[in-house]
């Protein structure tokens, strides 16, 4: 007895060493390239520090939190912050709307459902800063926009020079390139719910309008909670249409200057390295909170089966 | 079953080691080399265009002729210059000698990255090179960079229409405010500006402004405001328009395509509008003349790199590449105007048609503005910008703004 059971507990670490060897790659890719820069940047978040300085990052004069306090007094951040809130205000709701709907279209009966779905996904793999020039072509004074408006009678107008509609230009951009991503997850949440739900609420004399309310949208949640959360994210970390449509510089007026491009900004152009981190971590403060605040508003399993 | 674990653990080791394939550095390199003490050099530069790229080049290729046992190694940085170099200085795996961009040397020179190079310099020939060009590499007395070439700004206007108008080249603000209004008919603007401080500073320094003395602000008078005004009245009679405006991505594409008569514009024109408008007959004058004169010089140096482990051959090769053979090149190929006094000469002879990039540069200070550079920057282009939506009255009320923002 005692001698089977050692030889199962040696099988047993035997196989541990081995699972551990499969994603060892992972496991060191991890901590190099991720978990070891995060710590890293933690720490430098309360030192001052540029990438110019010829001490290491250990010798680094320690701030406490004076860069974390500074970004609160510092109106060009509260301004990105303001326009990054706008920003996810602005496209979250409307992409994930938008996304369901195609969702449901595509997993309808319609023609060429392949076609649209291959379609809508496209500009999500296409690089941001390709969809960036190119919306630019669309935006720019003599551009399609303003020709197709001008049919209307309405005179041209350059959208991404202006305080006012720079900011909602890449929002519109944002939706147009990244609503094919969340459709595909619809879609396959979509797919997720059993037939027969419907069947038997087919039966029970529900009609089309009835069965999406009642079946679909609650046994969707999981996934809509999935999407908003990454949405969110995404929307919260926007960095490259900004960038590309404002020559970097979050112009005109700061109207698109986002957290990220700050960030970027304050890092790699005015040398303030430990002040850009602690503006990624004010950043990772306020998404890791509103995902916690979704999970409890949307986020409880439910279980229909 | 000992096999099978044989294989998992092999391929799993396999995979982790071959991410760290590349990190490493190439050792063999050396041993191969003949078994003289060669010395390689790497220099950074960021990518040009293909004729900037030739000459840099041919020059490298006459230095390694001339000093056989230096190699230069050349490292073309793509994407942010700046960025990446930060994240090579911060690994200390910076090249010997890179570029260094007027405009980034403060930030550089004051962080203690870049190594002095007075020690190495004959302090005669550096009498050669353009005061006011050295000045922007200087600290403390000592000089950091030697400047391989610069250009500055002029007009650059479009000869038919000024035919056509019957207008002369101006000279003076109004003269230039008079042609631009002339020459603004048919869907043609007279000038293409826009809210730029690299654009408008000239302006300001022909009022009789100053942007910074020494680290701190110094735009906020009248006389600079005066220059920021006369600028952006430009825009507001009509008689300007940006060009992102015109659906034109930058002053050239306005230029080239014929949108503008007139733009403000340095030497890096004449190879744009070779490509984008060969059919725009256009000639070069000088900017016109304020109070006084006043331009802005862009240029950019060869530094050496405080970490390099072959400091003397490393001056070798900056002096070299900033050495009168290596300029009577620069001069040749008119890309840019060389940096020292005995070549500019050379350039204007064979590009006659240019001397006014070389005249204009009387009174120029370099794109630069002390340790405050980037800051400056920042509040002048958001000042201009605020002129041109009118969130503010006037010049005088955006440049004080402006110089509270550096201030924060």
């Amino acid at each position: 007895m005692s001698s089977k059971r050692g030889t199962l507990s040696r099988i047993k670490t035997r196989e541990k060493i081995d699972g551990w060897l499969f994603v060892l790659p992972f496991v060191i890719s991890t901590l190099v390239f991720f978990a070891g820069p995060l710590v890293v940047a933690f720490i430098l978040s309360f030192k001052e520090y540029s990438f110019l300085d010829q001490t290491s990052i250990w010798q680094a004069k320690w701030v406490g939190f004076d860069n974390y306090l500074n970004a609160f007094k510092d109106p060009i951040f509260k301004k990105a912050l303001l326009n990054t809130t706008l920003y996810s205000l602005g496209v979250v709701p409307i992409q994930l709307v938008i996304a369901l709907i195609l969702a449901l279209i595509v997993d309808s009966d319609i023609k060429g459902k392949t076609f649209f779905r291959v379609a809508y996904y496209i500009p999500t793999v296409t690089s941001t800063v390709a969809v960036s020039v190119m919306f630019m072509f669309i935006f720019k004074t003599d551009g399609l926009l303003n020709k197709f408006l001008k049919v209307f009678g309405i005179p041209p107008y350059n959208w991404f020079g202006d305080v006012r509609f720079a900011l909602p230009s890449i929002m519109g951009m944002a939706i147009w390139s990244s609503v094919g991503l969340y459709m595909i997850i619809f879609l396959a949440g979509l797919q997720d719910i059993p037939h027969s739900l419907y069947e038997a609420a087919w039966i029970d004399g529900a009609n089309k309008w009835q069965q999406f309310w009642y079946v679909t949208l609650p046994l969707l949640r999981p996934t809509f909670f999935f999407n908003l959360v990454v949405s969110l994210i995404g929307t919260f970390q926007v960095f490259d249409q900004a960038y590309v449509v404002s020559g970097g510089n979050g112009g005109p007026l700061n109207a698109t200057m986002t957290v990220v491009l700050y960030l970027y900004r304050t890092g790699f152009r005015d040398f303030k390295m430990g002040y850009a981190c602690a503006i990624a971590f004010i950043l990772f403060a306020i998404i890791f909170v509103l995902t916690l605040v979704q999970k409890k508003l949307f986020g409880e399993e439910t279980q229909y089966q | 079953m000992k096999f099978k674990r044989f294989v998992a653990t092999a391929t799993a080791l396999l995979i982790a080691s071959s991410l760290f394939v590349g990190c490493g550095k190439k050792e063999g390199q050396t041993t191969e080399q003949p078994k003289e003490e060669k010395v390689t050099i790497t220099l950074g530069c960021w990518g040009s265009s293909p004729a900037e790229t030739q000459l840099l080049d041919d020059q490298i290729k006459k230095f390694e002729e001339t000093h056989p046992n230096i190699k230069i190694e050349k490292q073309v940085i793509t994407g942010d210059y700046n960025q990446a170099m930060q994240a090579k200085i911060a690994s200390k795996t910076e090249p010997d000698v890179y570029y260094l961009d007027v405009f980034q040397a403060p930030a550089y020179i004051s962080k203690g990255v870049i190594e002095p190079l007075d020690s190495y310099l004959d302090m005669e020939d550096v009498k050669d090179f353009e005061e006011f060009l050295i000045e922007g590499f200087k600290k403390d007395g000592k000089i950091y960079g030697l400047p391989k070439d610069f250009n500055s700004l002029a007009i650059f206007y479009n000869k038919d229409m000024f035919e056509k108008a019957g207008v002369k080249e101006p000279t003076t603000w109004a003269e230039l405010e008079e042609a631009a209004k002339k020459l603004t008919k048919d869907g043609v603007y007279g000038m293409a500006l826009s809210a730029d401080a690299a654009r408008f500073i000239p302006f300001m320094l022909q009022a009789g402004g100053k942007i910074n003395e020494g680290d701190n602000v110094a735009f906020n008078t009248t006389e600079a405001a005066k220059g920021l005004d006369f600028y952006f009245s430009l825009i507001k009679k009509g008689y300007a328009k940006q060009p992102k405006d015109l659906g034109e991505g930058w002053n050239g594409d306005a230029l080239a395509h014929k949108k503008v008569a007139m733009v403000i514009e340095g030497g890096w024109m004449i190879p744009f509008m070779k490509d984008a408008g060969p059919d725009v007959k256009y000639g070069i004058t000088k900017l016109p003349k304020g109070d006084k004169e006043g331009n802005l010089a862009f240029t950019v140096a060869y530094a050496m790199s405080v970490n390099s482990k072959h400091k003397k051959e490393a001056a070798e090769v900056i002096k070299f590449l900033t050495g009168k053979e290596a300029l009577k090149m620069v001069a040749e190929s008119g890309l840019a105007i060389p940096s020292r006094k005995s070549m500019e000469q050379l350039y204007t002879e064979k590009y006659p048609e240019r001397t006014p990039l070389v005249e204009g540069t009387k009174g120029a200070q370099v794109f630069q503005f002390g340790a405050n550079t980037t800051k400056i920057m920042d509040a002048l282009n958001k000042a201009g910008e605020k002129l041109l939506f009118n969130k503010v009255n006037d010049g005088k009320a955006a440049l004080d703004e402006a110089a509270k923002e550096v201030g924060q």
